[in-house]
């Protein structure tokens, strides 16, 4: 009987040790960010993201002058929120042409895309609608650069328009 | 006589051809993507292996006769990146993924109307991909959340 307990509890742990071990080697989580400034963080960070964008096809959506040699756009997001409500307030976006000065401005979270009504988007200058810049929220992790229309961009083989959240 | 027979052939043949194949014109989606623990476990990509980027090339064929999923292809090449190009080093190294895939209605409210799902012959487990427009597929983690990329890659597939 006693033989039979140990034996059991041998087959337990084996079984899910190994579960365990398995989820914990395949977790899906934001990755360290390789700048040499930590990303910002705190009660007042909704969260930082990263990525590349074809360079061309980008700089013509936003209307902004770029070399003919430009291949792609480095990105950086910080999107801040009220650490009261945790309603998202403003934005900074660094990066390719915005070396020399950030943008920033105001930012909200609102939902429609033209073929789905419950898409959650997130609204970059809502109070300059001219100069106004859509990113469809994926989860919260993921986000994806809208064209003006607030419909995806497609990409390339090697480049998306997609940016990912990173942590320090 | 002759005549009727070599057309009853011809035509024979080429319903038998119609009936069996699947659409001549696949769509085809790709990629660059990290090369997380997750993507490796798809893949079949040893977890030791130096590999920093994987290229994906899915080709999804549908039943011409009603649209239908039928099989997929999917050709991947995987390695460390080659600083200064798109490409590899010493050109990465090259797997291929066939099978059956399915498409269900995504019954969440985020982004994304279906998923697509892989079902390879070769070996046990699927890979899903959530359809954010005709355009644009996401790669989901196995608990169906969308894969996080970084800096610099992302799992989102572009139609080509």
């Amino acid at each position: 009987m006693r033989a039979m307990r140990k034996l059991m509890v041998m087959m337990l742990t084996i079984t899910f040790g190994n579960v365990y071990a398995q989820s914990e080697n395949l977790l899906n989580i934001p990755s360290k960010t390789t700048t040499r400034i930590p990303v910002e963080e705190g009660p007042n960070v909704w969260g930082v993201f990263h990525g590349r964008v074809p360079c061309q096809e980008m700089a013509k959506e936003l209307k902004m002058p770029v070399e003919s040699s430009c291949e792609k756009l480095k990105w950086a997001f910080t999107f801040y929120q009220d650490p009261a409500t945790r309603q998202l307030t403003a934005y900074k976006w660094e990066g390719s042409l915005f070396r020399n000065k950030p943008a920033e401005g105001k930012c909200v979270l609102l939902k429609g895309m033209p073929d789905n009504p419950d898409a959650v988007l997130v609204q970059l200058n809502p109070d300059k609608p001219e100069h106004s810049v859509f990113l469809l929220k994926g989860d919260d992790n993921v986000l994806f650069m809208l064209d003006s229309n607030k419909n995806l961009i497609k990409g390339t083989d090697y480049l998306s328009y997609t940016f990912n959240r990173v942590v320090n | 006589m002759k005549h009727t027979r070599f057309l009853v052939l011809i035509t024979l043949a080429f319903a038998s051809v119609m009936a069996t194949s699947s659409s001549p014109d696949p769509m085809i989606f790709v990629s660059a993507s990290p090369c997380d623990p997750v993507a490796r476990h798809y893949l079949d990509i040893p977890k030791d292996f130096d590999c920093e980027m994987i290229k994906w090339r899915l080709s999804l064929y549908k039943d011409p006769r009603n649209q239908s999923p039928t099989r997929f292809e999917l050709s991947y090449t995987y390695g460390m990146t080659k600083p200064g190009t798109e490409g590899f080093m010493n050109g990465g190294f090259a797997k291929e993924l066939k099978g059956k895939w399915t498409a269900t209605k995504s019954t969440s409210q985020r982004a994304g109307s279906h998923v697509y799902q892989l079902i390879p012959d070769s070996r046990p487990g699927t890979i899903s991909f959530l359809k954010l427009d005709e355009n644009v597929l996401h790669l989901l983690d196995l608990k169906g959340n969308f894969m996080i990329g970084n800096a610099g890659f992302s799992y989102t597939m572009n139609k080509l």
